[in-house]
């Protein structure tokens, strides 16, 4: 297809992204509709796998998941060149089954899941969960209405409105709008922008739309989520956990640099990166600070092994840094411990980023896409 | 590896915090955690400090330089510095029975917290005008050309010749708005901040260029819509029809409408800071 000429089947779904990317209130509902699925399938991870875990746990593992499946589609679809469309379809029969038989399953721990709600909040603490609410509030509010228009976002978003234009993936740039030869994995390694092309394309939302408020709502949230599970590791006391939260979420309100992940979170949440200061590398530190209490626990080395899948899925920045991390982490495991074994689940964690790397560099030598 | 490069995590490690507050408070909470935790937290801050090694080392540096050692400041992303902090400053709270130390504690807390020297980023994070993040003018601009091109009934793209914010908050509110300039030239002049600076740069450009120049048909294009330099009416024709430009959106007080008109750009539409032309 040539660059400049488009089909009528997309001109009619622009027409309809005009008429409807007022609905405001059609993004709060996708919003809640994807928050719920990444729970059902973190809930069916755990199902399946008879693990036992917390409602937040398994929200979180769900994100994971759900980029990490997402990715195992639209990875062989980007590189045969497939269209928006028939990725669309692929998508929406996988993730329709999977969150259908996810409901089935937590159909039947309903209660257990009303016992963890009523074990979690505690009465006598209903003030500090007042103030973690409205600071999370102020938060979600600096992030979603924050300035940010620059080149990054010009090819970011650019090219997730590029792929539902032109009913492609990835083949036209997204500053420019130009055709490009081949597949550059330097931007396509990562699915994350072509989901958003996915869900704005079934339901003819606006890019931008769709960013700012889904995207960023979904990463501070999860932000705010993943630091309470850290402050598990340092603070023992419950409420102290909760006070922690509190403190933090005041403090990401005064950082003012933008190399902390936490102003690039408030900045710039639409955009992978931030997704891999905010949301991954938090996530990594969350479990190994588990695995080293409980280094037995296969669990928890499943989990990660999720996280460490679905990292590159999300951002290609965690490209790097992740097998970094679990490297020297499981490295002092295993010497601290005496046991080789550590070093072994470890390196199963990495080959994810290990593999993903290596296809980027045949990508950069020109041998693939 | 030169000797500058040695320093390099140092370097960085000083601009990451955009204030060495920050890093003195991280310090402060790993040494706190460090020296009052038992034996379990000894070992988590066994983790921290060889991740802290590995990432702050040289030789991370040096295997990743080819990669993105442009980007190399997300390493330090690995540390939940933050969180750590506000861990360190409960646990500290919580340990203080007075209620004039506790006050005392928190009131220096926000103190080194509040030293940066660009303030707190209620200041330096701009407020989007409303939820798509753009400027209003953008999307008004956006319509007026929308609504032209579908009165045309184009089926493909437009491009519009705008200054290179304004050109990219307009494709990213209508993929089927096309930048007019590229971004090369704006990165060129843009970056002179001083006026002078910059006028220099983009006549001196001018006088230099040849016809092969890639920039040859973009800089008179540049030169009208930022209003520097001057622009023959022939040159102008010319670079519009090089460019395949469409529209032509300039700043209120940079706009002279003669020179439009008589460059063969008919008056489309205005906005309260915007004026639009369409190219014949």
């Amino acid at each position: 297809m040539d660059g400049k000429s488009f089909g009528q089947m997309e001109r009619i779904t622009y027409i309809n992204i005009q008429k409807r990317k007022g609905d405001f209130m059609l993004y709060i509902i996708i919003l809640l509709a994807l928050m719920m699925i990444f729970y059902l399938w973190g809930h069916l991870l755990s199902v399946i796998f008879r693990i036992k875990h917390d409602v937040v746990s398994e929200w979180i593992i769900g994100i994971f998941l759900y980029f990490g499946l997402f990715q195992c589609i639209y990875f062989p679809a980007v590189m045969t060149h497939q269209s928006l469309q028939m990725l669309c379809i692929a998508w929406c029969i996988v993730a329709t089954v999977i969150t259908l038989i996810g409901i089935v399953c937590s159909v039947r721990e309903i209660e257990s899941f009303r016992a963890f709600r009523v074990r979690a909040l505690e009465p006598n603490l209903w003030f500090i969960y007042l103030g973690c609410g409205f600071m999370f509030c102020i938060l979600l509010y600096k992030a979603v209405t924050a300035h940010d228009v620059g080149w990054d976002a010009a090819a970011y978003y650019g090219s997730v409105a590029e792929s539902i234009k032109t009913n492609t993936l990835f083949q036209y740039d997204g500053e420019s709008g130009n055709y490009m030869e081949g597949i550059n994995l330097h931007f396509a390694i990562s699915g994350f922008y072509m989901h958003s092309a996915v869900v704005c394309k079934v339901f003819s939302l606006h890019v931008l739309l769709f960013q700012n408020v889904v995207v960023r709502t979904i990463l501070i949230f999860s932000n705010c989520l993943l630091m309470y599970q850290i402050s598990g590791g340092i603070l023992k006391e419950k409420n102290n956990r909760i006070y922690a939260l509190l403190v933090y979420m005041a403090m990401c309100m005064i950082i003012n640099s933008d190399r902390m992940p936490e102003y690039f979170m408030l900045m710039r949440g639409g955009e992978t990166k931030a997704y891999c200061g905010a949301m991954v590398y938090p996530a990594i530190v969350w479990l190994l600070i588990n695995i080293f209490f409980n280094a037995e626990s296969k669990k928890w080395w499943g989990y990660l092994l999720v996280v460490a899948f679905a990292s590159v899925p999300i951002s290609a920045s965690s490209l790097v840094g992740v097998p970094i991390v679990i490297g020297a982490v499981t490295l002092v495991l295993a010497i601290y411990n005496k046991c080789v074994r550590y070093l072994l689940y470890g390196g199963i964690c990495c080959m994810p980023n290990v593999i993903w790397g290596g296809i980027y560099l045949l990508n950069m030598r020109g041998y693939i896409g | 590896m030169r000797m500058g490069e040695w320093f390099y995590f140092w370097n960085i490690g000083q601009s990451y915090f955009g204030n060495v507050c920050y890093l003195l408070l991280f310090l402060f909470a790993a040494v706190y955690l460090f020296v009052m935790a038992k034996k379990n937290k000894t070992k988590l801050f066994l983790v921290y400090i060889s991740i802290v090694f590995v990432v702050f080392g040289n030789l991370t540096y040096v295997v990743l330089n080819d990669l993105y050692a442009a980007t190399m400041y997300r390493q330090f992303w690995i540390l939940p510095a933050t969180m750590i902090i506000a861990c360190v400053f409960v646990d500290i709270i919580s340990k203080r029975k007075n209620i004039w130390e506790r006050v005392m504690i928190v009131a220096l807390f926000l103190l080194i917290l509040t030293q940066g020297g660009t303030g707190l980023n209620i200041h330096t994070i701009e407020k989007a005008e409303n939820y798509y993040g753009i400027n209003k003018e953008a999307i008004r601009c956006a319509k007026i050309i929308e609504k032209d091109r579908q009165k045309k009934g184009t089926e493909g793209d437009v491009r519009a010749l705008s200054t290179y914010d304004m050109q990219i908050q307009m494709r990213l509110y209508n993929a089927y708005i096309d930048e007019g300039t590229c971004q090369d030239l704006w990165y060129i002049t843009e970056r002179f901040t001083a006026t002078e600076e910059l006028e220099n740069k983009v006549v001196g450009l001018a006088e230099t260029m040849t016809e092969d120049c890639w920039y040859y048909y973009q800089l008179p294009l540049y030169q009208v819509i930022s209003g520097i330099g001057v622009v023959s009416e022939e040159v102008y024709v010319e670079a519009l029809k090089q460019q395949q430009i469409d529209y032509v959106v300039i700043g209120k007080g940079i706009e002279d409408a003669d020179f439009m008109m008589r460059s063969g750009c008919s008056f489309l539409g205005e906005t309260d800071a915007y004026v639009l032309y369409e190219v014949q």
